[in-house]
């Protein structure tokens, strides 16, 4: 507004020098007036006054009028017309004629320069106030599109905290469980897990064996063996019942049993056809024969050597002729596979592939053969540059589990009595 | 007739020892100057939540200091957020300043609430503590026109500005103009002595003087080295008194160039002084003392205009000594007396 009134305070007095001498500035407004100058010559888009930022485009035609019509105020004689020092006389002379217009003149050039600043100050704050109001909208915009982001990621966050807390729900159920199970029902005797209450390893396998959902991707590769059967399959120490899972899928006729009580009512309560109870024993129950397929994946680790011959003999016993044997386990030969079996608290013994081979044969089985399982990705091992980087890729960082796959001869003459 | 008791209440910044700090302490011996009982209720504001805000107000809310120690107290004068709102029947409310990160710093960089629900609902909060508060307050004076104008702008509650002199009030000295500018405060971004660097660009003849010290020194002496000026600029990180007052004495002009200050003491200093202030057009409360082309210059807040006025008041001593000489006569009814007893006034009570 400052401006606007000394451009007023401008107007004025040059109107009042029209018609008298100029009252002498002092030092420190001259100083102003230059400095003035040279800021609005410094720096054209911004005047000196904020008010002036917002100078009013209406306005400024009145403001232009009213500076033009001051040149109509008092009627003069430009010096380089003909005659000009007479007709400068004569109007001297006849100046009372309109005096009296000259003050009315004046007047009403103040009266609009007045209106003029009135509507300018009108504008001025109603434009401000348009401004504060947008000015506080899209400080709120702005707000809030952060504040959406914000929220966003903190309801991933939250997901994850939630799945994470489901975990250690079902860990804390797995638990109290195991509690019931331990005073109700005694563990099997001689059972390898019998040291760790049942909650407990099924804990553990939760943790450290990966997901359903995982393990059932690697035994995928076991159901091309599956098909074509004499017989059932029998799945020894099914776990959580991933592979039975797949079989009923396939339409493979299976059952399984499974020594950790929780894993095995959690089979059962899926509708697969899974026993408790120790695998050898139940499968010694099997009639000869009856069986199409006896699998026992990450198995015979749990077991003595005793215990491992004499499951392939009860396996060979119960299959049909032309059945199959498989038997999963961790790869002795891969040291990096070493420390996953020395993970498991309950495992007994490592069993290396060429020994379990020949106890299989020397129970009976035929077309005996190891198929190694979960190579480690290629970043896990050493880059191959020369044949040494080979062997000792085998040696530390080969496939992690192996398969023993054998069958049942055809005829029945090697049997056994 | 006993001696009347009055209690100064006010935020207090445990291990600090900040401006706020000393102007209450100030106001409390000035109390007692005048043969008031007085004295100073601190508690710290906590910030670490949003509701610990709310909470910190409602510790205040719950001080009723009618009575202290079984003796009447006659009148209570607060000043900060949440101060004010305890409770006694005579309140006079001196605001220091609001909570500005909810009022006018909501949305820009100084404040860090959002618009989630929890920060709306803590601006409501204030908004509503601070209505309460200051409307049952028997008299609500601000700091200044610019505290003022805020409290009337997001509360629409009524506040006269009440001035008070800067800390070393009666012992500012006018000497003869030197020939440096000067500028003065603690070098924040939001102070903005990066402006007069900057604009001794513009003006070859003039030279700076930069007291104060701050996170923003280090930059704002690589900006002097960049613009080549750093011959014509002199950092002063540390002044006592003494030395202050006389910078003032012998400047040829001030510059002050904060953005949105409340207050400000540093045109106060400049004009008891005897010094022209240079301001900008965005500086708040400078621009209530400083009158364009009377007392000093008001100009945008960018480089070549405050170059270009430097440039051209600079060669003009004798002007600036006369806008100076105007300044300090402007001010000439700026006194603790008169601050005192317009409080003491507005509580019933005569100094």
């Amino acid at each position: 507004m400052k401006v606007a009134q000394n451009r007023s305070t401008l107007l004025f007095s040059t109107l009042l020098s029209s018609f008298s001498v100029a009252p002498e500035r002092d030092l420190a407004s001259d100083l102003a007036q230059v400095i003035r100058a040279a800021v609005a010559e410094a720096s054209p888009s911004a005047p000196p006054q904020p008010a002036a930022d917002t100078s009013l485009e209406h306005g400024e035609d009145v403001r232009v009028s009213l500076t033009r019509a001051l040149e109509y105020v008092t009627p003069t004689i430009p010096p380089a017309v003909r005659l000009s020092r007479s007709k400068r006389f004569l109007l001297r002379a006849l100046r009372f004629l309109w005096r009296d217009q000259a003050s009315f003149n004046a007047l009403l050039l103040e009266a609009g320069n007045a209106l003029a600043n009135r509507v300018d100050a009108a504008w001025h704050k109603l434009k401000g106030e348009i401004d504060a109001e947008r000015e506080v909208r899209q400080r709120d915009l702005a707000a809030s599109k952060g504040e959406t982001a914000r929220i966003e990621e903190e309801i991933s966050r939250a997901l994850a905290e939630r799945d994470r807390r489901l975990a250690i729900q079902y860990g804390r159920i797995s638990l109290l469980e195991a509690g019931g199970a331990r005073t109700g029902a005694e563990e099997p005797a001689g059972a390898a897990t019998a040291a760790i209450p049942a909650g407990v390893y099924s804990l553990f396998e939760e943790q450290f064996r990966g997901s359903p959902d995982e393990i059932a991707a690697k035994q995928r590769g076991y159901l091309s063996l599956l098909g074509d059967l004499p017989g059932p399959v029998l799945d020894v120490g099914c776990g959580r019942g991933g592979l039975l899972r797949l079989l009923a899928a396939e339409g493979i006729p299976a059952s399984g049993v499974e020594i950790n009580p929780i894993a095995a009512a959690a089979c059962r309560e899926d509708g697969l056809d899974v026993l408790q109870g120790d695998g050898l024993v139940s499968l010694s129950a099997r009639p000869p024969g009856s069986l199409g397929a006896v699998v026992a994946l990450q198995v015979v680790e749990h077991w003595d050597a005793a215990t491992t011959f004499a499951f392939l003999r009860q396996a060979r016993r119960a299959l049909a002729a032309g059945g199959v044997l498989i038997a999963e386990t961790i790869n002795t030969d891969s040291l990096s596979a070493l420390k996953a079996f020395f993970l498991d608290p309950s495992h007994v013994r490592p069993v290396p592939a060429d020994a379990l081979r020949f106890l299989a044969e020397a129970a009976g089985f035929v077309e005996t053969r190891i198929e190694y399982l979960a190579p480690l990705p290629a970043g896990e091992r050493l880059e191959e540059a020369s044949t040494n980087d080979a062997k000792l890729n085998r040696l530390l960082f080969g496939p992690q589990d192996y398969a023993l796959i054998a069958r049942a001869p055809e005829s029945d003459v090697k049997r056994e009595t | 007739m006993r001696t009347p008791r009055v209690l100064v209440l006010a935020v207090q910044s445990p291990f600090s020892d900040g401006g706020a700090e000393r102007h209450v302490r100030r106001l409390t011996e000035e109390l007692k100057a005048r043969g008031f009982e007085a004295d100073l209720v601190t508690m710290p504001l906590i910030e670490r939540h949003r509701f610990d805000l709310i909470r910190s107000a409602l510790a205040w809310r719950g001080l009723d200091l009618t009575e202290v120690a079984g003796r009447p107290v006659d009148a209570v004068i607060a000043t900060r957020f949440p101060s004010y709102a305890a409770r006694h029947h005579n309140k006079v409310v001196w605001l220091i300043h609001q909570y500005r990160q909810a009022y006018d710093q909501f949305g820009t960089p100084y404040s860090d609430f959002t618009a989630s629900r929890e920060d709306r609902r803590a601006r409501e909060a204030i908004t509503e503590i601070d209505r309460v508060a200051l409307t049952e307050a028997r008299r609500v004076f601000a700091n200044s026109e610019t505290v003022a104008a805020r409290l009337r702008k997001f509360n629409g509650i009524a506040s006269e500005p009440l001035y008070h002199p800067p800390p070393l009030f009666g012992r500012y000295r006018s000497g003869p103009a030197g020939d440096y500018a000067l500028t003065v405060g603690r070098l924040d971004a939001w102070k903005r002595a990066d402006l007069p660097i900057a604009a001794l660009a513009h003006a070859p003849r003039a030279r700076l003087v930069v007291v104060g010290c701050g996170p923003e020194e280090e930059r704002l002496r690589r900006l002097a080295r960049k613009l080549d000026v750093s011959d014509r600029v002199r950092f002063v990180p540390q002044v006592d008194e003494e030395g202050l007052l006389d910078l003032y004495a012998r400047a040829r002009l001030v510059v002050v160039t904060p953005v949105g200050e409340d207050l400000g003491y540093v045109p106060l200093e400049a004009f008891l002084s005897g010094k022209a202030v240079l301001t900008t057009d965005d500086a708040g409360g400078p621009l209530e003392f400083v009158r364009d082309g009377e007392t000093g210059f008001v100009v945008p807040a960018r480089a070549e205009a405050l170059g270009a006025a430097l440039r051209i008041a600079w060669e003009k001593p004798e002007a600036l000594a006369k806008m100076g000489e105007k300044g300090r006569r402007s001010l000439s009814r700026l006194s603790w007396d008169s601050t005192v007893s317009t409080l003491l006034a507005a509580a019933g009570l005569s100094a």
